[in-house]
């Protein structure tokens, strides 16, 4: 495969934060309108000028969000307001987060089948313990008595049942095999406090972490700590996408798509898939990125790294090709990965410190960094950023951003 | 101690491994054009193609692949159990085959001996509302020895 025909056609405009908050009584709905308005401002658009809708909008964990315009906001939501009636098409991923919905909307703009496409990603704290969903079905466990269909009876029977452990357990194997300790993790946690430290936007904005606090925090599922997980939210991300050609007539210099690819090797998040090679499936993501953008590592100016759980930070950072298997740790200390460094790393926070927002803030993050327009935290003549969003081995994909065509 | 774990709900497709667990021995999916093993069962062998899936019955042999131990409440009913264990065994028939088991302490849980590696055997004494659970558990050397 060669250079990608459409790189560089198409781009992303306006970016629209709503309040990020933690759990609030206020419907999600009220937070996505937020998020809108500002992504159009931002354009120095009208609502009325949205003609195609994207999202993603999967529950925070399973069972956890089903009322559309109070915890979840799909295109519906908007399709029913008086601003959106131009709206000539809509797209709701049900797979690959948010880079899904960044696909379709490229793949629609190029088709000219609309001229302005909002994306979006809605997120939402409900009450109760966080991961354990109160509702029935698979993979929520909320009540007791429950039964597991599916890839999840062989292993929820065994107390097995929540991301978490996936998640640890390949973290485990991770650490033993290549000989690492999880303290090493305390200076990527640190480095994306000391970023949203510097994000108005990010939960964490006027907290500090050091490193004796992120080693003095509790066990979730060992080797996971809390300061492993992100930070769950509720809020509103919204970006404008449309072509290049319109983006250059707007207020802020666009941030132009490269590429853009979805995890296309396994599709099904559950345990199993956790537990397979990082760098084997990661990179099949990479590799598609850098031949549609033409692009290596070494262009990359910033990095914006998933970090649902801090491990896929280093996966990605290891699949992408910045340091070989097992060497993440090792590469993320002595100021590589800071603002001034040689891979400036989650410059906004991550979802760790800046919120759950499943990828949105990542990519809100990339587009400002490229137009110049990061405040305290720009990183000095950024022209390139990549984006990966999930897990390596679960769903997910990436997205490359360039300051020029 | 009260716990209530989730129970399987087997479907037609992988009733068969419930019911040898049952009988226990543990049965894993094969194929029987290309001879992958494939867990859990897939209508189709993800490695050739193949329809000619079948459960048949693998040595109960392993070796520790990973473990955590949780502290967090992720499943109503098992609250008692915290914190408890799960661990990933790689099954001896083929790299990559893996097979989850849990450990549940009367007082809390001591992983200091336990080593990526350690090699593992399948037991069918966990026995939950007429589901046989397969574990495993870790071989010692002294065990071994004797």
């Amino acid at each position: 495969m060669s250079r990608w025909a459409n790189a560089g056609k198409i781009a992303v405009a306006g970016i629209g934060f709503s309040d990020i908050v933690r759990r609030t009584d206020i419907p999600l709905g009220r937070f996505a309108m937020d998020a809108a308005r500002a992504a159009v401002a931002d354009c120095g658009l009208e609502l009325s000028a949205i003609d195609g809708l994207a999202t993603f909008p999967l529950a925070p964990f399973m069972g956890a969000a089903n009322r559309n315009g109070e915890d979840v906001i799909t295109p519906e939501f908007f399709l029913a307001m008086p601003e959106f009636g131009n709206v000539r098409w809509f797209s709701q991923a049900g797979d690959g987060m948010i880079v899904a919905a960044v696909h379709d909307a490229t793949n629609a703009l190029l088709a000219g089948v609309c001229d302005y496409a909002m994306v979006w990603r809605a997120m939402y704290v409900p009450s109760g313990t966080y991961g354990v969903a109160g509702a029935g079905g698979s993979g929520a466990y909320g009540s007791v008595g429950q039964t597991a269909d599916g890839d999840e009876q062989f292993s929820a029977p065994y107390g097995c049942a929540s991301p978490i452990q996936w998640h640890a357990l390949r973290y485990r194997n991770y650490l033993e095999k290549y000989g690492k300790s999880r303290e090493s993790m305390a200076t990527l946690a640190v480095n994306s406090r000391r970023n949203a430290n510097r994000n108005e936007h990010a939960i964490f904005a006027d907290r500090a972490l050091s490193e004796q606090e992120y080693l003095d925090s509790r066990m979730i599922s060992d080797p996971l700590c809390l300061f492993d997980c992100d930070v769950p939210v509720t809020g509103c991300v919204a970006v404008i996408m449309t072509t290049a050609q319109r983006a250059r007539d707007l207020v802020h210099p666009p941030a132009y798509l490269g590429g853009v690819a979805l995890q296309t090797s396994v599709q099904q998040p559950t345990l199993q898939y956790a537990l397979q090679d990082h760098t084997e499936l990661g990179s099949r993501v990479s590799d598609k990125l850098w031949r549609m953008s033409g692009l290596t590592k070494d262009d990359i100016d910033v990095a914006e790294l998933y970090d649902g759980f801090g491990p896929s930070t280093l996966y990605w950072l290891e699949s992408a090709g910045f340091c070989g298997p097992g060497e993440a740790l090792d590469f993320v200390q002595g100021g590589r990965v800071a603002l001034d460094g040689e891979l400036p790393l989650n410059t906004f926070g991550g979802s760790l410190s800046e919120g759950r927002l499943h990828g949105m803030g990542h990519i809100a993050e990339a587009v400002l960094q490229l137009r110049g327009g990061a405040g305290t935290r720009q990183v000095r003549d950024a022209q390139a950023a990549l984006v990966m969003d999930g897990s390596p081995m679960l769903r997910g994909g990436g997205i490359v951003f360039t300051a020029q065509p | 101690m009260t716990i209530r774990r989730i129970l399987p709900a087997p479907s037609p497709f992988t009733q068969p491994f419930w019911d040898a667990a049952a009988e226990g021995t543990l049965v894993i999916q094969r194929c029987a054009d290309c001879g992958r093993y494939q867990h859990p069962p897939r209508p189709l062998c993800p490695g050739c193609g193949s329809v000619a899936v079948a459960f048949e019955p693998v040595s109960g042999e392993g070796r520790l692949w990973s473990w955590t131990v949780l502290h967090h409440k992720v499943v109503a009913g098992m609250e008692e159990a915290l914190p408890y264990a799960c661990l990933v065994v790689e099954l001896v028939e083929q790299p990559g085959l893996f097979f989850v088991t849990d450990r549940i302490g009367t007082d809390g849980i001591d992983s200091s001996q336990w080593r990526l590696g350690a090699p593992v055997r399948a037991r069918f004494d966990c026995v939950v509302d007429g589901f046989v659970l397969p574990q495993f558990d870790i071989v010692f050397k002294e065990e071994v020895a004797s």
